[in-house]
């Protein structure tokens, strides 16, 4: 009988001990944002990956900013879990959140809006893994296995991934930061992954082809799921504020340029003499010229 | 070094006989209709299952009328190969296109069009009495059904999904009131093969649900002749080419018009089922369900 207790006390220790795993464990950088889902966000820039467990595998978001990081994410899955990757859903289509699928990929299947293959492959430095492996030893040894992962699934508009007892809702965002961006909202956890279409304080480095329009709209969408937490593309777990900061951000831009314009001043004379001095403590100032590009475009209906 | 080269010979004729399993290899029921692409139906207008090889692995398109089918297509992928079964696409969520998922998955990932697991989950026939009747039927049916789960889809996509698998590309696109709430076409472009779901019927009339609206199948067989198929693969019914397409947007034309013309003139629902008929349809199956291609019909012409 005294055995029987006793090993019913160990069989409940080690079951209260495999519970989720405090982030702590996992290493400097992880986050966990609930029970199950961990986020790895080193500082306030650098990209962003999030490991998801269910009770069907794994569902990464982004395969991290470099092949040291997937190393670390792909530690950590292991750490948390002894099921596969199943998934692993692009938020856009950048090197430096799709490098690295090669890592998880097979078994993963690697998700993401129409376009995104293109998208990746123009992008695509072909002697990058040669460049990566000079870094150091351990880089090496790591992109010695690179090979290039286009997304297996493309879906227009939206998706649905259902794994274990999670759902995921995949929304394309058109024209806010890549090629193809998707956001990722998970219903009964409230948890957006919003991808790179707004970040923690720090001027995104706009391509030519975000219209302010639509990055706007994209926030009005992800406002309306009324999420509890936000993981961005890069930096630490947030909440919906860094939406109403960035659209703050961008509609003053918005009027400053137009009124500019207005004077008659031209694109370079805008980008000579605008400030925007109530975000100067954001990170990426140099990339303010690229802002002031779009919001002329957006005003101008390019 | 002429041993040798008579031995190379002989090597690679046995690898290409080892990777060009025959269809009539897999068994009696099997139509290889393209290099990789082999389609069962143990009876003639059960529903169709096809496996699809690739160097990433094997997809299939449904999984066979019965889980008794789906464990003779699991054996006849283990004769093709080593490689496991990775997606499953539903061409819809009627029991005789998925209720053997199980036998597959996991690991293979069930992709189907939004709305599919909502009808799995709503629909009678995957409910734990209506299993107890099936294992009921025969002895090797309890066998089948050994391990049952439902499994509703991985994966639901919205209007359009493309799925690369290894070489192969697998364009999806939504068939809206086709048949069920939930119809996918599957498209290879580059094998220029076209499942089309229950959308269209060879020599058969479709059962057509209260959704079913025949504007939007028109519209559906019209956008798929436009893919040129040349191969087309029906949810249920012998492959054929895009005649297929052809003869159901002939019918479903005739049928409108035949409708159209008798609520013209002020003919009820009941009688134009009395009278109607549709010339070049009198060797079509499934006559029981001519009445409710017609209710569709009315429909449409009500504009209801």
């Amino acid at each position: 009988m005294r055995l029987k207790v006793f090993a019913l006390c160990a069989a409940l220790s080690s079951f209260l001990f495999a519970g989720p795993l405090p982030a702590q464990d996992l290493g400097p950088g992880f986050h966990k944002v609930k029970d199950g889902i961990y986020t790895f966000a080193p500082d306030q820039t650098t990209t962003t990956c999030s490991m998801i467990v269910t009770t069907d595998g794994v569902l990464m978001i982004d395969s991290c900013n470099n092949s040291l990081d997937s190393k670390k994410m792909l530690a950590a899955v292991k750490k948390v879990t002894d099921k596969p990757v199943r998934f692993l859903v692009d938020t856009e289509t950048h090197n430096d959140h799709t490098w690295n699928h090669f890592v998880f990929s097979p078994p993963a299947v690697v998700v993401n809006a129409q376009g995104a293959a293109e998208g990746m492959k123009k992008g695509l430095d072909p002697k990058r893994a040669e460049t990566l492996a000079k870094q150091s030893p351990e880089v090496a040894e790591i992109v010695k296995n690179y090979k290039f992962i286009a997304p297996q699934i493309e879906y227009k508009d939206r998706m649905m991934i259902q794994l274990g007892e999670r759902t995921f809702e995949l929304i394309y965002l058109k024209n806010v930061h890549s090629e193809a961006d998707t956001i990722i909202w998970l219903p009964k956890e409230r948890v957006l992954f919003a991808g790179s279409a707004a970040n923690v304080r720090n001027m995104i480095n706009l391509r030519p082809h975000v219209r302010f329009g639509d990055v706007l709209a994209g926030y009005k969408v992800m406002r309306g799921l009324n999420p509890e937490i936000v993981v961005p593309g890069h930096g630490p777990p947030t909440t919906a504020k860094i939406f109403d900061e960035y659209e703050g951000f961008y509609t003053l831009l918005m009027k400053r340029v137009g009124e500019m314009a207005k004077q008659g001043k031209s694109l370079e004379e805008i980008k000579k003499e605008l400030k925007m001095p109530e975000y100067a403590d954001w990170a990426g100032q140099d990339r303010l010229g690229a802002n002031i590009d779009v919001a002329y475009a957006s005003l101008k209906g390019n | 070094m002429k041993k040798s080269i008579v031995s190379i010979f002989f090597v690679a004729v046995g690898l290409w006989f080892a990777a060009s399993a025959l269809a009539q290899d897999l068994g009696p029921h099997f139509k290889q209709v393209k290099e990789g692409i082999y389609v069962y139906a143990a009876v003639l207008n059960e529903a169709n299952s096809t496996i699809i090889r690739t160097s990433d692995g094997v997809v299939l398109i449904d999984t066979g009328q019965s889980p008794k089918d789906s464990h003779v297509v699991a054996a006849a992928v283990k004769k093709l190969t080593s490689d496991p079964v990775r997606f499953i696409i539903h061409t819809e969520p009627h029991p005789d296109h998925v209720m053997g998922d199980f036998v597959f998955a996991p690991p293979a990932i069930v992709v189907a069009a939004e709305g599919a697991t909502a009808s799995m989950k709503q629909s009678e026939s995957f409910s734990p009495a209506r299993i107890e009747r099936e294992t009921a039927k025969s002895p090797e049916m309890r066998d089948a059904f050994k391990g049952f789960r439902l499994v509703p889809p991985n994966v639901e996509y919205r209007n359009r999904m493309t799925l690369n698998v290894g070489e192969r590309t697998f364009d999806l696109y939504y068939l809206k009131n086709v048949h069920s709430e939930a119809d996918s076409a599957i498209w290879l472009p580059k094998e220029r093969v076209l499942f089309t779901a229950a959308s269209v019927a060879v020599k058969r009339f479709g059962n057509h649900r209260p959704l079913v609206s025949i504007p939007d199948t028109l519209d559906a067989i019209r956008m798929m002749k436009a893919l040129k198929p040349e191969v087309v693969i029906p949810g249920h019914g012998v492959t054929g080419s895009a005649k297929i397409l052809d003869d159901m947007e002939n019918y479903y034309d005739a049928l409108m018009k035949g409708v159209g013309a008798m609520v013209k003139q002020g003919k009820s629902l009941d009688e134009i089922k009395k009278e109607l008929k549709i010339a070049g349809t009198e060797d079509w199956e499934g006559k029981d369900r001519f009445p409710n291609n017609i209710e569709a019909a009315y429909r449409a012409v009500k504009g209801n």
